[in-house]
């Protein structure tokens, strides 16, 4: 089954409500997802997001390490779009702004004068967007890229997929039901060492693997 | 990829993992955080412990920025050995070979082999050969946009003599000297693996290639490198450095990077092959006998903003190899032997002063030379067929990417559809014999290949257990069957392909509206032409010519061909930038068969030719009856129609013939596959055979010329802008 398929059957499903293997700290918007053998991303929920300096103490969702204000922009998730606020001097495709902007994918937006981020929405069915560095910087905590997550995140070896896993043979489905992530797929996966486990919520520390490929959450 | 610790893990006091990296033959790496926060790479030494350990300790204070930097060796109380090192984001120079299917562009292989070789330089400089060179061993760092060489831990301190008496086999089948069969080898090895790397880099294939670990090692051992497709300012140094005797090669990178025309150091731009002893002038007033000084090799670094290549100040290391290289007359010799052209290295010997001219003329030549045969060059093929002549893969290449070779296509199909439809009645017992073999040929290219791959991939892991498993793991056996299948329908591999789709993606949807909506055009002209010209050449519609009945069933054919030409068009933009595989797409191709095959019994009814009749042919061969839905008291056929359009719908996967990725514009195998399937069908459901090979044929050409194709120079600098 296609995963657009697969995203459309889990909104279809039952909540789990009052599931008893559900974990207590299976509740968490932002963490990170490290993929053996591909790298690692960083995981944003909700709808609004800071981005700026990685400073100690910064409580912006997206901290950087670059020459950035504390706080430089935001991107909040408008009706499945996402719109860009700068705060401090971006530029969005070269062109200075000074209003809010909707994104579209493949847009690049610098923040500062070295800063830029490649905005990626691409899968026609999930809301959920890549910020893929473009320039020499990373984030803190360290990751390859940062996903602007929806209710669903796609792994796999396709173009489409969020998380572009080029040697996998099946695609990864975690996704959002009532604040707690899942994962699903053709795989068989043991979830933490439980198998056939695409029930049982996903913790801050799971680790996830199949014959073909593994992955970890960590939780920030 | 199976790795023993999970994220979080920590396995070694003080650094917390984090995600593995990959899996080398000596063990696992992975990306890690200390406790105060430092990114490391750990590698975790799982095979000849007191050898590498031995190895890693005498890299572990080599400092050069082309070397990815070892910072500690750890032992933990369970006995197992990490090596701390640097952690490097980035893209291997495999990836961007495999981006590069006919070459890479010349900047960019100066960017990525010139720091390789000051690398590798460094390396030799301490003694030390690498004896893994390859290019998934050599990264590109995206933060500091710094070409490093990895893996050198399993590098081998070399003997007073140079020699080691090594017996066991290192290093990977691709990039292997011959020698290192006999265990006795020197820094000549590197030098060899530098020779394959940079043909590589040039050609997007390395030299020597099989179908078997055996036939690579042969080939190693016996065979000529090839240079049809290397560029003739390169020629010499690929010959010197690929030479079976490792006494002819280069004695060291320095002197092979002499052999390179990029010496010449504009405004902006610096090599590292910089000649800082000059060498030109040494060269051509002493004679090659006298050529002793070493190129200086400095570290590249290029610029984060703009990707020029700059050369900081400070020079990290200087090779001055005194070795002698081969005198003019054994090197005349080996031209002759390898090119048959020895004029070619005389005319470096003229007197002083032509050199240094004729440095810059090399240069310019080499880069006029590199780009045409860059365009000259085949894609990505399989080892056996690159071995053919250039010839031959020239006149295949211009066969699958020219404009003229589909207008020659073409018009062979016309001849031969005019062929076919004069002599019907003989030709439809000849098709239907060709579609069962056609079928047999079929079942065995489908059941009988995948199962000698088998063998093939058993006899490697014979290999395995003669003590050679690390080449065997890398991915050095017979190409999978995905990647097989790739390269014969789209001519390019996966992660080429995904770079096109992701490109098709990034489209705006007025432009692929527009594109879209100029395919339709160009398939209904194209309907209304071929069909007009089947009805031309057809003798049974000439002898009924100009009666409103022929207009009737041009009208229905023409409306038909058109509409099915429209749902392809339609479904194939729609999957253009999607995976292609997946059952959904073959069941939504059953539904407009069906839906086609309603709207044309529909049609037919309003153009009144009934479908029980045909134009084009008289009568069913007899045998055939007893399947035919047909005969029943010749009524329209509507369930044969029905069944006939929807199988030859879902049957073939016609949204290849659509892809804007597909190897070719018009390919003649796939316009005969729907001839012989709609024959196959036509056969098997009694009906008249003509009007459906002929939908089928006009059809198939149609949506072909019609719907937009990515050329394969397109796709390089797609590929280039990834």
């Amino acid at each position: 089954m296609p995963a657009c398929a697969t995203i459309a059957a889990e909104f279809l499903k039952e909540p789990l409500i009052g599931d008893s293997k559900v974990m207590d700290d299976a509740t968490f918007e932002k963490f990170l997802v490290w993929v053996d053998g591909v790298g690692g991303y960083l995981v944003c929920g909700g709808a609004q997001h800071q981005l700026g300096q990685a400073i100690a103490d910064t409580d912006v969702s997206i901290p950087l390490r670059g020459d950035l204000d504390r706080k430089h922009a935001t991107i909040e998730s408008v009706d499945g779009n996402h719109v860009l606020k700068p705060l401090g001097r971006v530029h969005v495709d070269d062109r200075l702004i000074e209003q809010p902007v909707v994104l579209n994918s493949g847009q690049v937006f610098r923040m500062g004068d070295l800063v830029a981020l490649k905005y990626r929405k691409p899968h026609p069915f999930s809301g959920t967007a890549v910020l893929e560095f473009e320039s020499r910087h990373r984030t803190f905590p360290w990751s390859d890229a940062v996903l602007l997550s929806g209710d669903t995140i796609v792994m796999g070896p396709e173009c489409r997929n969020h998380i572009v896993c080029p040697k996998w043979t099946v695609e990864v489905v975690l996704f959002r039901r009532l604040g707690k992530w899942y994962c699903k797929s053709k795989a068989q996966i043991l979830i933490d060492g439980v198998t056939n486990a695409s029930d049982i919520a996903l913790s801050g520390n799971s680790h996830l693997e199949s014959q073909e490929f593994s992955f970890s959450i960590e939780a920030i | 990829m199976k790795f023993s610790y999970p994220s979080g893990a920590k396995p070694l006091v003080g650094y917390t993992i984090k995600r593995g990296i990959g899996i080398g033959g000596f063990g696992e790496v992975y990306f890690a955080i200390s406790d105060a926060g430092k990114e490391v790479a750990l590698k975790k030494i799982q095979r000849n412990m007191d050898i590498e350990l031995r190895g890693v300790r005498h890299c572990l204070n080599l400092k050069h920025i082309n070397l990815i930097s070892l910072w500690d060796i750890r032992s933990t109380a369970s006995g197992e050995n990490w090596v701390v090192m640097e952690y490097v984001p980035g893209k291997s120079l495999q990836d961007v070979v495999e981006a590069h299917p006919r070459g890479m562009p010349e900047l960019e292989i100066k960017k990525w082999f010139s720091a390789t070789a000051a690398g590798v330089a460094h390396l030799h400089k301490h003694g030390i050969v690498h004896r893994d060179l390859k290019p998934a061993n050599i990264f590109r760092d995206d933060d500091e946009h710094v070409v490093k060489i990895g893996d050198y831990g399993l590098s081998k301190f070399i003997s007073c003599s140079r020699r080691s008496g090594h017996t066991e086999s290192v290093g990977t089948f691709h990039y292997m000297a011959p020698e290192i069969g006999n265990g006795v080898y020197g820094k000549e090895i590197d030098i060899y693996a530098l020779g394959i790397i940079f043909y590589e880099m040039l050609t997007g294939d390395v030299p020597f290639d099989g179908e078997s670990s055996q036939e690579i090692i042969m080939k190693h051992l016996t065979a000529e490198v090839r240079l049809e497709k290397v560029p003739p300012a390169f020629h010499r140094v690929i010959q010197r450095a690929l030479d079976k005797d490792p006494h002819v090669r280069f004695r060291s990178v320095s002197e092979m990077l002499e052999e390179l025309p990029w010496r010449d150091v504009k405004a902006g731009q610096h090599f590292v092959a910089n000649d800082g002893h000059g060498l030109g002038e040494d060269f051509v007033s002493q004679g090659s006998e006298n050529r002793s000084a070493g190129a200086v090799i400095e570290p590249l670094f290029v610029s984060g903003d703009n990707m020029k290549i700059v050369r900081p100040d400070i020079v990290f290391s200087t090779i001055n190899d005194s070795t002698k290289t081969p005198n003019t007359s054994q090197r005349r010799e080996l031209t002759k032997i390898t090119t048959g052209h020895p004029d070619s290295l005389a005319a470096d010997n003229s007197p002083a002063g032509g050199v240094s001219s004729s440095t810059d003329q090399d240069a310019v030549a080499s880069t006029s030379h590199l780009s045409a045969a860059q365009g000259d060059r085949q894609l990505d093929v399989p080892p056996i067929t690159s071995a053919r002549e250039g010839r031959w893969n020239q006149f295949r290449w211009w066969w699958i990417d020219s404009v003229a070779a589909t207008a020659a296509k073409l018009l062979m199909l016309v001849v031969a559809s005019a062929i076919t439809l004069s002599n019907v009645t003989a030709l439809t017992t000849i098709g239907a014999l060709t579609g069962i073999s056609f079928l047999a040929w079929f079942m065995v290219r489908h059941k009988i290949v995948p199962l000698q791959v088998t063998m093939e991939h058993s006899v490697d892991l014979k290999a395995t257990h003669r003590g050679k498993e690390r080449l065997v793991e890398e991915g050095h056996s017979a190409p999978d069957k995905r990647g097989r299948y790739l390269a014969t329908v789209f001519g390019v591999n996966a992660q080429q392909l995904a770079l096109t789709r992701r490109w098709l993606m990034e489209r705006s949807l007025r432009e692929r509206t527009t594109e879209f909506l100029g395919s339709l055009l160009v398939a209904a002209l194209s309907c209304i032409a071929l069909n007009l010209l089947a009805m031309a050449v057809c003798p049974r519609v000439q002898k009924v010519a100009g009666s409103d009945w022929v207009w009737a069933w041009f009208a229905w054919l023409t409306t038909v061909s058109i509409f099915s030409c429209t749902t392809l068009l339609l479904l194939g933009k729609l999957w253009e930038y999607g995976p292609n595989t997946g059952q959904a797409r073959r069941g939504m191709m059953l539904v407009a068969g069906l839906v086609i095959g309603i709207a044309g019994w529909t049609l037919a009814d309003f153009f009144r030719v009934g479908l029980s009749a045909d134009l084009f042919a008289s009568a069913t061969p007899s045998w055939t009856s007893c399947f035919s839905f047909a005969q029943f008291e010749n009524v329209p056929a509507v369930a044969a129609w029905l069944l006939t359009l929807t199988g030859l719908f879902g049957v073939l996967r016609w949204w290849h013939q659509v892809d804007p990725a597909r190897k070719t514009r018009l390919s003649l195998k796939v316009v005969c596959l729907c001839f012989v399937w709609a024959l196959i069908f036509s056969f098997i459901l009694g009906q008249s055979v003509t009007k459906y090979c002929v939908l089928a044929i006009v059809v198939s050409i149609s949506v072909q010329l019609a719907a937009p194709r990515i050329g394969f120079q397109d796709r390089k600098n797609i590929y280039s802008s990834e």
